[in-house]
C-alpha cells in the first residue's frame, strides 16, 4: 500500500501523464493563422496587400518616391544632393518585394479559383475579372519603372505547393505584359457586358471588394479607362499604333458599350471609410500624418518646384490656393524651389521659410485623401491626346478644357473632405475663375501655336493633376513625352549624371533569380528605355 | 510564504551533542614545516578552528568524528579520531582538485568524473563570484576550453552569446541548452542590433541567474554528453547547479559589493580640427578660412558650417559661436562623449542561511543587486531569492525542493546609440560637446528641440547656428524623455522525489517550472504644446512565459560478477512552453501633455496597431534509457538512446531517435604506470543529437486579417494572404553526429594537470530558411539542405608551478582549436547569402568547401596589367563586377590563461582571455574615418603628416605637385595631398593629387559601387584578434583571529576589476566584443552601435558566520 501510495504521488508530483499526439498536433499550428481559405478572402487579401503603395505612406513616400518621381518630375523641388539621380537600393527593392508578394496572392487567389468546380467557377467570374483588372493597374507601373520583369511564371510558391525549384520565375519581355494586359482587358471590357452575377455572390463581393463593392458598372470604367492609359502609353510605339488607334477610337466612340471614368464621382480610387480600419492613410495626424512626414523626407522635401508655381501664379491657377500654401516667412507670397541652383543655396532658402509647402489641410495631413488609381481628369487628358492624334481639334480641345475643371474641382473637393483645419477656410473657386484660368496665355487652347504646342498643354495640366499623388503616373508619362520639358542641375560626383530613364532591378533577383536574370542583365542598367519611351 | 520559510528552517534544528574531547597536533607540509592557517574541521558540522603561525592547531571534537584537514594548494586529508591527544598531519602538495570529482551530467545525474567517456569541465563557484560578474555567462571566459562568450555590450541588462564547439547551425539556435539543478529553463533569443526595430538593449534569460547561489557550472561539450537532450543537444548544455548548506548545523554567508562600469574603447578620435573642408574643394559656402557668420543679436560671430565633415580649421583657441549660442574658444573637445552616458554604479548584497541536519539540508538565500547601465538613467533593481531544500521524509524517500524567484524593476534599459554610430548625421563633430545636447534637445518648456523656422512655442530657442546635429538631439530626446519600466518576475521551481524502492532499485519522479511574468509601460514625453497637435504615447505590454516539465526515471543496479557492475535507467520527459504577449498603446499622441495613461489616446486604440495578443506553444516529450557497465572500477562503458517528439514539425513526422555510447578506460588503474603518471585516463565517445526548427516556423498556412467595414451595408473585409518566408511541413531536425577522443592526466603528485580532447562532427539536414527572389512568390522557404563539419581540439594544461609555505603559483592555460566547414548547402547553388548590407557594398554568405560566415567585398578595380585603375577624380575605384572574400568571421582559436597567487593571507587572481582568427566588418568605424572624426583621417592633412604639396589647377581641376607658393593662375597652394598609385582608365600614370579629406571621405564612405564607386569597403573588413585581461582580483583574507573578533568565521576582502585592458587586439578602435548584438552569429559582424564597451572596477566583501 505505502508503495503504490508512493508511486501514485511521485507520478502525480512529476505532473505527468504522457503527451497525447493531439497535443503535438494542436501545438504545430500557428494559432495566429489559417489552414483554409476561400476564393473571397484571397480576394481581398489579394487586394489589401498592395495598399502601402497605394494610400498615402509614409514608407512609400520617405524611402521610395522622395527621392525618385518626386523630384523627377518636379512635383517637388530638386535638392541637389549628391546621387540625387540613382535609385536607391532600399527604394527598388521595397516596392519590388510589395508588388511580388502582391502578385503571389493574386497567383494565390487564382490558384483557389481554378480548384474550384465548374459552377462554382461561372458564378464567380466577377472576382476573377475584378481582381485581374487591378492586378493589371499595378503591373503597368512595374513594366514602366523596370522593364521586363518575371510575370506570367512568378509567385507560383504556393500553387507549386512550396516546390521553390520549379518556382524560379522567367522575364516576360515588357511589349508582351502589355500586349496581354490589353488583350485581356478588351476581352473583360466585352465580358462585362454580359455577366451574370449571381444573388449569393453579389451579396459577399459588396463587402469584400472594398473599391467598387461589386459594382459591375464601374468596374466597367476602371477596365476601359486603364485600356485608354495602357493604349496612350504605347501609342509611340509602331508595332502597337493599328489597335490603338482602333480600340481608342471605339473607347472614344461608343460610351455605352465601353464607358469610362467621365466624373469625379466615378474616380477610381481606394476611399478611407473609417480611419479605425486598416484601409487609411495611417494613424497618425497633423504634423504626425503618414503622407506629411513621408513627404517632407528630411525636412524641406514637400516644397513644389519653381516651374510648377510660377506656371501657377502666372496664370492664377485655381489650385493653386488649394493645393498649395505659402512658407511660414514668406507674407503670403507663393514660390517655389528652383532646381537650378546648388545644394547648399537650395537648403538656405529652404530653410528660410520663404518657400511654398503642399498644403496641410488639402493634401499632406488630409488623412482622408483616397488612394487614387485614375481620375477623371486624367481620362480626360488621355482622350484629350487621343483626339489632338486624330486631327479632331475640337474635341481635344473639349476633352483639355474638361480634364481642368475635372481637376480643380478634385482638388477643392479634397479639401472638403479634409480633417485637417491648419489651413483655415479655402475661398471656394467658381467657374469664372475656372474659365478664366482656362482662357490664360499659357493655358488657352486656342493661344497654342501648332500641335507640339497642344500636346504640351495636356501634358502639363495631367502633370498638375498628378502632382505628388500619382508621381509614378506622372514621372513616367514625363518620360514618355519629354514634356513639361524640364532642366536638370547635372550630378557630377555620380556616373549617373540625369535622372535614369528606368530602376535597375533589386540585387534579390541577380543574386537568387540569377539564371533567369541572366537574360536581362545587359538591359539592366540606367540608360536603357522602357519599349514605350521613343521620343 | 514566511510560514514556510520558518518550517524549513525547524526541520532541521534538532542539534545532537555527543562526549567532547580536544585534540591538538601540527599541520605541515612535505617539508616539515607547520602551515599557518590551514582548516581543521569536525567532519559534517562547523566546528572547524584554523592553524596558528606555527601551524598548530586545537579544537574540541566529538569522539570518534572526522578530523578534515584542508590548506589552499595542497589535497585535503581526513583523520579518524582515536585515543590519540595529538595529530599531527603531513599534506601533500597539489591541485585542490580530487582525483574523485563528482560531475552533474543529464537530467541532473551525478557521476563521478573518472568514469565518463566524454569531455565536460566544471567550473566553481569561487571562479564564478571572484569579480562579481552579473551574470554567470560572464564569468566563463576562458575558463572551459572550447566555450567561447561574448558579452554584448549594454551591462547587466544586456545578453551575453555562448557558443560551444564552433557554430553547429548555420540559420539556427547555437546557444547551448541551459539546465539547472537537471530542469531545462528559457533561455530565448536576443537581438540589440535591429535599431528601427526596437532601440533599446535586450537580453536572454541566461542573464537572470544569480552567480551568487551558484554551485557550479558544468559545460557538457559533444554530442555523446548530451545525449539524453536529443532535438535540443547540438549546442552543447550548460547545467548549473545552485547551492546546498554546506557544513552541519546553521551559518550564515554574507557577501557585498560594489563596482563601476566606466565608458571604455571608444575609437581613437582627432582632436585637431572641427567641422568642414579645404576651401578650395568648394564642398561647403565658407569663408577662406572654412568658417561660416552668424548674427547674433547684431554682432556677427564666426560658426562652423553645418554639414558633418570635419576636415576643417584647424583649432585655434580664438572665439567662435557654437551652434548652443555660446561663444567659447575653437579648441578641441576631448571630453564631447562624456555626457552623453553616465558612469554605472553597481552594488550586491547576498545573504544566505544554510541549516544541515541528518534530515534536512537547507539553503535560503536573498540578493539584493543594483545595477546601472552607462545609458543615461538606465538602472536596474533586482533581488533574488532563493530556497533550497532536501528532506529525508522517511529512511528511502528523500524530497528536494527548489525555488529561485528573480524580481526586476528596469528602468530605461539602455538606449541604442546606432545613430551615434552608423548614421553620418549622428556622428559627433570634434567641436561639439555632449553638454550641449543636454541643454538643448529640450526647450525651456520641457518640448522636444526645434529647428529652424518651423512652429515652436518658444520661437526664440529655435536652433539656427550651424553646426548641431538632430540626431544627437534625438538621441538625447528619446533617452531622456521616451521611458520605460519593465517589471519583470521569473519563478523557478522544481521538486523531485526520489524513492530507493529497493537497494538497487531507485525512481525518482521530478516536476518543475520556469514561470515569467513581465510588464512593461512605456511612456514617450508629448514633444509639442498640444496646441499644435497631441504627440507622446503611452504603452503597456506584458510578457508571460512558462516552461512546465516533468520527468520520471527507475533506476537500477546490479553488480553482476565481483568486477563487473551493470545500471540500467529508463526514463521518460515531457515539456510545454507557453507564451502570451500583450500589448496597448495609444494612438495618435497623447489628449493631454504627458498624462500616462491608456485613456489619454488621442484616438481610440486600433487592433492590430496599437494593441496586439500572440500565443506560443510548444510541446516536447522524450523516452530514454541508458545502460552502464562498469568493469573493475577502471573500465567504464555506457549507452544511452533517446526517442523524442517535438511539435515544431509536422505532426505524421516529429519523432526521432538519438543514440549515444561512451566509455572511459582509467589507465593508471588498470596498468602500472611510470611514478611520474599520478593520473591517466581514456575516453572515448560517439553520439547523435539534434537542433528543431523553431515554432511555427514549419508550419505552412494563410495569415488572416480583418479590414473592417468598408461601406454602410457591408460586413467587415475578411482576408488571407500566404505567407513569406513559406514553411514546410516535411521538415526534420538538424542532425549532429560526433566522435570525440580524450585523455586526462596528472603527473609528479598531480602538481601538473593535462586534459585533451579531439572532435570530428558532421551536422546533417541544416535547417536553412532558403532565400529565394521574391519573384517566386516568397522570400525564403524552410528547407533541410546543408551539411557542415566541426573538427577541432581542446587543450587544458595546469599546474601548480611555485608551491611552497607563504608562496603558491597554481596556472591554467585553457585553449581550443576549432575548423568548421560546409559540406553542402542547396543542390542548386554551392553558396548561401546571408546579408547583402549597403547597397551590395559587401555581403556575408557561406560557401560549400568554407567555413560558415565569409565576408565579400569589391577589390579596387584593376586594368589586365594589375595596376590600379584611378578614377577621374584621382581615387581608387570599388571593381562592381567582382566580389572577393575579405576572412572569415569564425575565430580560428579561442582561450583563456588563468592565474593565482597565493601568499599569506593574500589572493592575485588574473585571467587573460583571448581569441584569434574571426574577421569582422564594423562599418560605423571608417564611417568615421569618413566624416574626419578618427586619427585615421589625420594622416597626411600637412606636411607633418607626409602630405603633399600641391594646388588645383584652375581649368581642369585636378591636383598638381608643387613647391611655389601658389599656382600658376593664382591658385591656393595646399598640404595635405596625396597621390595614389595607379593609373588612369587610358594607361598613364596617375598625376592627379587628391585632398586627404576627399580621400577619406570618399572612400570610407557609405555604398556599394552603384551608389560609391570609389568607396573601398574591402578596408573595412579586420580580423578580431585579441588577448584581454579579463580579469584580476585581489583577496585578504582576515587572520582567523582578527575575524574571529567580529564574530566572523571567515573574512575576506578584495578589489577586483573586469574587462580591463588589452595585451594586444588588432583593432584599436573597438572593444573586441563590441559588435555583439545577438545570439545568432550573424549578428555580431557588423554592427557596432549598440552601446559603448565599459571597463569595471570595484570592492568586495565576503563573510561567514
Amino acid at each position: 500500500m505505502k508503495k503504490i501510495f508512493l508511486i501514485a504521488t511521485i507520478a502525480i508530483a512529476a505532473g505527468l501523464s504522457s503527451c497525447t499526439k493531439k497535443q503535438f498536433s494542436d501545438a504545430y499550428s500557428n494559432p495566429q493563422t489559417v489552414n483554409e481559405t476561400t476564393v473571397e478572402k484571397q480576394f481581398a487579401g489579394f487586394l489589401t496587400s498592395n495598399l502601402d503603395y497605394v494610400m498615402y505612406k509614409y514608407w512609400n513616400y520617405f524611402v521610395i518616391l522622395q527621392n525618385t518621381a518626386l523630384p523627377w518630375s518636379q512635383a517637388t523641388g530638386i535638392l541637389n544632393n549628391p546621387a540625387r539621380y540613382v535609385p536607391g537600393a532600399a527604394a527598388t527593392t521595397d516596392r519590388w518585394k510589395n508588388f511580388y508578394n502582391f502578385l503571389a496572392q493574386y497567383k494565390e487567389f487564382m490558384n483557389l479559383y481554378s480548384q474550384l468546380d465548374d459552377a462554382g467557377k461561372a458564378d464567380k467570374r466577377i472576382y476573377v475579372i475584378a481582381a485581374t483588372i487591378y492586378f493589371y493597374d499595378h503591373s503597368e507601373k512595374v513594366v514602366d519603372l523596370h522593364g521586363d520583369i518575371p510575370w506570367s511564371e512568378a509567385g507560383l510558391l504556393s500553387t507549386n505547393e512550396g516546390n521553390y525549384n520549379n518556382s524560379y520565375a522567367k522575364y516576360d519581355d515588357a511589349t508582351a505584359i502589355y500586349t496581354k494586359m490589353l488583350d485581356d482587358l478588351k476581352g473583360f471590357a466585352d465580358e462585362l457586358n454580359s455577366i451574370s452575377v449571381p444573388a449569393t455572390v453579389t451579396s459577399t463581393i459588396k463587402s469584400q471588394d472594398f473599391i467598387n463593392h461589386g459594382d459591375i458598372t464601374l468596374w466597367k470604367k476602371y477596365c476601359n479607362s486603364l485600356r485608354l492609359r495602357l493604349l496612350t502609353r504605347v501609342s509611340g510605339v509602331s508595332a502597337f499604333q493599328s489597335r490603338v488607334s482602333s480600340e481608342i477610337a471605339s473607347i472614344a466612340g461608343s460610351a455605352s458599350t465601353y464607358p469610362v471614368i467621365s466624373s469625379n464621382d466615378e474616380n477610381m480610387s481606394i476611399k478611407v471609410y473609417s480611419n479605425t480600419t486598416p484601409i487609411n492613410n495611417g494613424t497618425g495626424t497633423g504634423a504626425n500624418a503618414e503622407f506629411y512626414t513621408g513627404l517632407i523626407g528630411w525636412g524641406n522635401a514637400d516644397i513644389p518646384s519653381k516651374p510648377m508655381i510660377d506656371l501657377m501664379i502666372n496664370n492664377s491657377d485655381p489650385r493653386l490656393r488649394a493645393m498649395f500654401q505659402p512658407g511660414a516667412n514668406a507674407s503670403g507670397v507663393y514660390a517655389g524651389l528652383d532646381p537650378s541652383l546648388d545644394g547648399s543655396t537650395q537648403n538656405t532658402l529652404a530653410n528660410g521659410g520663404t518657400l511654398s509647402r503642399y498644403n496641410f489641410s488639402t493634401i499632406s495631413r488630409n488623412t482622408n485623401i483616397p488612394g487614387m488609381l485614375i481620375n477623371a481628369a486624367e481620362v480626360s487628358f488621355l482622350l484629350a491626346e487621343y483626339y489632338l492624334g486624330a486631327g479632331d481639334d475640337a474635341a481635344a480641345k473639349a476633352a483639355y478644357e474638361q480634364g481642368i475643371n475635372q481637376s480643380i474641382d478634385y482638388y477643392y473637393w479634397l479639401r472638403s473632405v479634409s480633417d485637417d483645419a491648419s489651413q483655415g477656410d479655402l475661398t471656394p473657386t467658381t467657374q469664372g475663375e475656372k474659365d478664366a484660368y482656362i482662357a490664360g496665355t499659357d493655358i488657352s487652347w486656342a493661344a497654342a501655336a501648332d500641335n507640339a504646342a497642344k500636346l504640351n498643354l495636356i501634358a502639363t495640366q495631367k502633370w498638375i493633376n498628378y502632382s505628388v499623388l500619382q508621381p509614378i503616373e506622372s514621372w513616367t508619362e514625363v518620360r514618355r513625352l519629354k514634356l513639361p520639358a524640364f532642366t536638370f542641375v547635372p550630378d557630377n560626383t555620380n556616373a549617373q549624371t540625369l535622372p535614369p530613364n528606368r530602376w535597375v532591378y533589386p540585387s534579390d533577383e541577380s543574386t537568387y533569380n540569377a539564371d533567369n536574370y541572366e537574360a536581362v542583365k545587359s538591359k539592366d542598367n540606367f540608360t536603357t528605355k522602357i519599349f514605350w519611351d521613343v521620343k | 510564504m514566511t510560514a514556510l520559510l520558518s518550517m524549513l528552517l525547524c526541520i532541521g534544528s534538532n542539534f545532537a551533542f555527543g562526549q567532547q574531547k580536544t585534540v591538538t597536533g601540527t599541520v605541515k607540509d612535505a617539508s616539515g614545516q607547520g602551515l599557518p592557517g590551514a582548516t581543521v574541521t569536525e567532519k559534517g558540522t562547523t566546528n572547524k578552528v584554523l592553524t596558528n603561525d606555527a601551524g598548530s592547531y586545537s579544537i574540541k571534537v566529538k569522539q570518534g568524528s572526522t578530523l578534515e584537514v584542508s590548506y589552499i594548494g595542497f589535497t585535503p586529508q581526513e583523520v579518524v579520531i582515536d585515543e590519540r591527544p595529538v595529530i599531527s598531519v603531513t599534506l601533500e602538495s597539489g591541485s585542490s582538485k580530487s582525483l574523485n570529482e563528482v560531475v552533474v551530467t543529464s537530467l541532473g545525474i551525478s557521476k563521478q568524473q573518472r568514469s565518463i567517456g566524454y569531455s565536460s569541465t566544471t567550473i566553481k563557484t569561487d571562479q564564478i563570484t571572484k569579480t562579481a560578474p552579473t551574470n554567470f555567462a560572464t564569468a566563463l571566459y576562458g575558463k572551459a576550453p572550447g566555450l567561447q562568450i561574448a558579452a554584448a555590450p549594454g551591462g547587466s541588462t544586456a545578453g551575453v552569446y555562448v557558443q560551444i564547439r564552433g557554430l553547429n547551425s548555420i540559420n539556427f539556435r547555437t546557444n547551448p541548452l541551459i539546465i539547472m539543478d537537471g530542469v531545462p529553463i528559457r533561455d530565448g533569443d536576443f537581438n540589440s542590433g535591429n535599431y528601427w526595430g526596437d532601440g533599446r538593449v535586450r537580453s536572454n534569460g541566461i542573464v537572470d541567474l544569480n552567480p551568487e547561489d551558484i554551485e557550479n557550472i558544468t559545460v557538457l561539450k559533444g554530442a555523446a554528453a548530451a545525449a539524453l537532450y536529443g532535438s535540443e543537444g547540438t549546442n552543447g548544455v550548460l547545467v548549473v547547479t545552485t547551492k546546498k548548506g554546506k557544513s552541519k548545523g546553521f551559518s550564515v554567508d554574507f557577501s557585498a559589493n560594489y563596482f563601476q562600469d566606466r565608458v571604455a574603447y571608444l575609437p581613437r578620435f582627432q582632436n585637431v580640427r572641427g567641422a568642414g573642408f579645404p576651401v578650395p574643394w568648394g564642398v561647403f559656402a565658407s569663408d577662406e578660412n572654412g568658417f561660416g557668420t552668424y548674427n547674433l543679436n547684431g554682432t556677427d560671430y564666426r560658426t562652423t558650417i553645418q554639414g558633418s565633415l570635419n576636415f576643417g580649421p584647424k583649432f585655434d583657441g580664438q572665439p567662435i559661436l557654437a551652434w548652443d549660442g555660446v561663444v567659447r574658444p575653437y579648441s578641441a573637445q576631448p571630453d564631447r562623449y562624456k555626457a552623453l552616458f553616465q558612469t554605472a554604479n553597481n552594488a550586491t548584497q547576498n545573504i544566505a542561511l544554510n541549516n544541515v541536519t541528518d534530515v534536512s539540508n537547507t539553503r535560503i538565500a536573498l540578493t539584493h543587486q543594483h545595477t546601472e547601465g552607462v545609458s543615461l538613467g538606465s538602472r536596474n533593481e533586482r533581488i533574488t531569492a532563493n530556497i533550497n531544500s532536501t528532506i529525508r521524509v522517511w529512511k528511502k524517500y528523500v524530497v528536494d525542493i527548489k525555488v529561485n524567484y528573480i524580481n526586476d524593476h528596469i528602468h530605461n534599459r539602455p538606449f541604442l546609440i546606432d545613430r551615434l554610430i552608423n548614421n553620418f548625421t549622428g556622428m559627433m563633430p570634434v567641436f561639439d560637446n555632449g553638454d550641449w545636447y543636454k541643454n538643448k534637445y529640450q526647450t525651456s518648456l520641457g518640448y522636444k528641440y526645434v529647428t529652424g523656422t518651423n512652429q515652436s512655442a518658444t520661437p526664440d530657442e529655435n536652433l539656427k547656428i550651424p553646426n548641431y546635429r538632430t540626431d544627437l538631439l534625438d538621441y538625447m530626446w528619446n533617452v531622456n524623455k521616451n521611458q520605460t519600466d519593465e517589471y519583470n518576475n521569473r519563478l523557478i521551481t522544481s521538486i523531485t522525489n526520489t524513492w530507493q524502492i529497493l537497494d538497487n532499485l531507485t525512481l525518482r519522479g521530478r516536476f518543475a517550472t520556469d514561470l515569467t511574468f513581465d510588464r512593461t509601460l512605456s511612456k514617450s514625453y508629448s514633444s509639442q504644446p498640444i496646441a499644435f497637435g497631441p504627440s507622446g504615447s503611452y504603452g503597456i505590454n506584458t510578457y508571460n512565459y512558462n516552461i512546465f516539465y516533468g520527468d520520471v526515471l527507475l533506476t537500477y543496479n546490479k553488480q553482476i560478477t565481483s568486477d563487473l557492475g551493470v545500471t540500467v535507467l529508463g526514463g521518460y520527459t515531457a515539456d510545454k512552453e507557453t507564451s502570451y504577449t500583450t500589448s496597448l498603446s495609444t494612438r495618435g499622441g497623447l489628449s493631454t501633455e504627458n498624462w500616462f495613461d491608456i485613456k489619454a489616446s488621442y484616438s481610440p486604440p486600433t487592433f492590430p496597431d496599437n494593441a496586439g495578443a500572440v500565443q506560443t506553444y510548444l510541446t516536447k516529450d522524450a523516452f530514454l534509457g541508458t545502460v552502464n557497465f562498469n568493469f573493475r572500477n577502471y573500465l567504464y562503458v555506457e549507452g544511452t538512446i533517446r526517442r523524442d517528439r517535438t511539435s515544431t514539425m509536422y505532426p505524421t513526422n516529429n519523432s526521432f531517435v538519438y543514440p549515444s555510447v561512451n566509455g572511459g578506460f582509467v589507465l593508471s588503474d588498470a596498468v602500472k604506470l611510470p611514478a611520474i603518471i599520478t593520473y591517466a585516463k581514456l575516453r572515448a565517445s560517439w553520439g547523435i543529437v539534434g537542433n528543431y526548427p523553431p515554432a511555427y516556423a514549419a508550419n505552412v498556412a494563410y495569415n488572416a486579417g480583418n479590414y473592417g467595414t468598408q461601406s454602410s451595408g457591408t460586413n467587415p473585409v475578411l482576408t488571407t494572404t500566404t505567407q513569406s518566408p513559406y514553411g514546410n511541413n516535411f521538415i526534420k531536425p538538424e542532425k549532429k553526429h560526433e566522435t570525440e577522443f580524450g585523455i586526462e592526466a596528472r603527473f609528479l603528485k598531480s602538481r601538473i594537470r593535462l586534459d585533451a580532447s579531439y572532435f570530428t562532427a558532421k551536422v546533417v539536414d541544416q535547417i536553412l530558411s532558403l532565400t529565394i527572389p521574391s519573384s517566386s512568390g516568397a522570400t525564403g522557404i524552410l528547407t533541410n539542405i546543408g551539411t557542415l563539419t566541426n573538427k577541432g581540439f581542446e587543450l587544458s594544461i595546469g599546474g601548480t608551478p611555485i608551491q611552497g609555505k607563504n608562496f603558491n603559483w597554481d596556472v591554467t592555460l585553457n585553449f581550443a582549436a576549432n575548423k568548421n566547414r560546409v559540406t553542402k548547402l542547396t543542390t542548386g547553388s554551392n553558396e548561401l547569402l546571408h546579408g547583402d548590407f549597403d547597397g551590395n557594398a559587401y555581403q556575408i554568405k557561406s560557401l560549400v568547401g568554407r567555413p560558415i560566415g565569409d565576408i565579400y567585398s569589391h577589390p579596387v578595380l584593376k586594368n589586365d596589367k594589375g595596376e590600379n585603375i584611378i578614377s577621374s577624380d584621382g581615387l581608387y575605384q570599388a571593381d562592381p563586377d567582382k566580389m572577393e572574400n575579405y576572412g572569415n568571421v569564425q575565430p580560428k582559436g579561442v582561450g583563456g590563461l588563468l592565474n593565482s597567487f597565493y601568499y599569506k593571507g593574500f589572493a592575485l587572481d588574473f585571467n587573460i582571455d583571448f581569441k584569434y582568427g574571426g574577421y569582422v566588418i564594423p562599418t560605423g568605424l571608417y564611417w568615421m574615418t569618413s566624416r574626419g572624426i578618427t586619427k585615421e583621417s589625420l594622416n597626411y592633412m600637412d606636411t607633418e603628416h607626409g602630405g603633399m604639396t600641391y594646388y588645383l589647377d584652375a581649368n581642369t581641376g585636378k591636383g598638381i605637385q608643387t613647391t611655389a607658393a601658389q599656382g600658376p593662375n593664382g591658385e591656393v597652394v595646399m598640404h595635405d595631398g596625396m597621390l595614389l598609385d595607379g593609373v588612369t582608365a587610358d594607361g598613364q600614370k596617375n598625376t592627379n593629387v587628391v585632398s586627404q579629406a576627399y580621400y577619406y571621405w570618399v572612400t570610407y564612405n557609405w555604398g556599394g559601387p552603384q551608389y560609391s564607386p570609389t568607396t573601398l569597403y574591402n578596408l573595412y573588413i579586420h580580423k578580431n584578434d585579441y588577448v584581454k585581461m579579463r580579469e584580476i582580483a585581489l583577496t585578504y583574507n582576515l587572520a582567523p583571529k582578527i575575524a574571529g573578533k567580529l564574530a566572523a568565521k571567515n573574512l575576506s576582502i578584495s578589489v577586483f576589476g573586469r574587462n580591463l585592458f588589452y595585451i594586444y587586439r588588432s583593432i584599436k578602435d573597438m572593444d573586441a566584443e563590441q559588435l555583439t548584438t545577438g545570439n545568432y552569429w550573424v549578428n555580431n559582424v557588423n554592427n557596432a552601435g549598440s552601446q559603448p564597451a565599459t571597463r569595471t572596477w570595484g570592492v568586495m566583501l565576503r563573510a561567514s558566520f
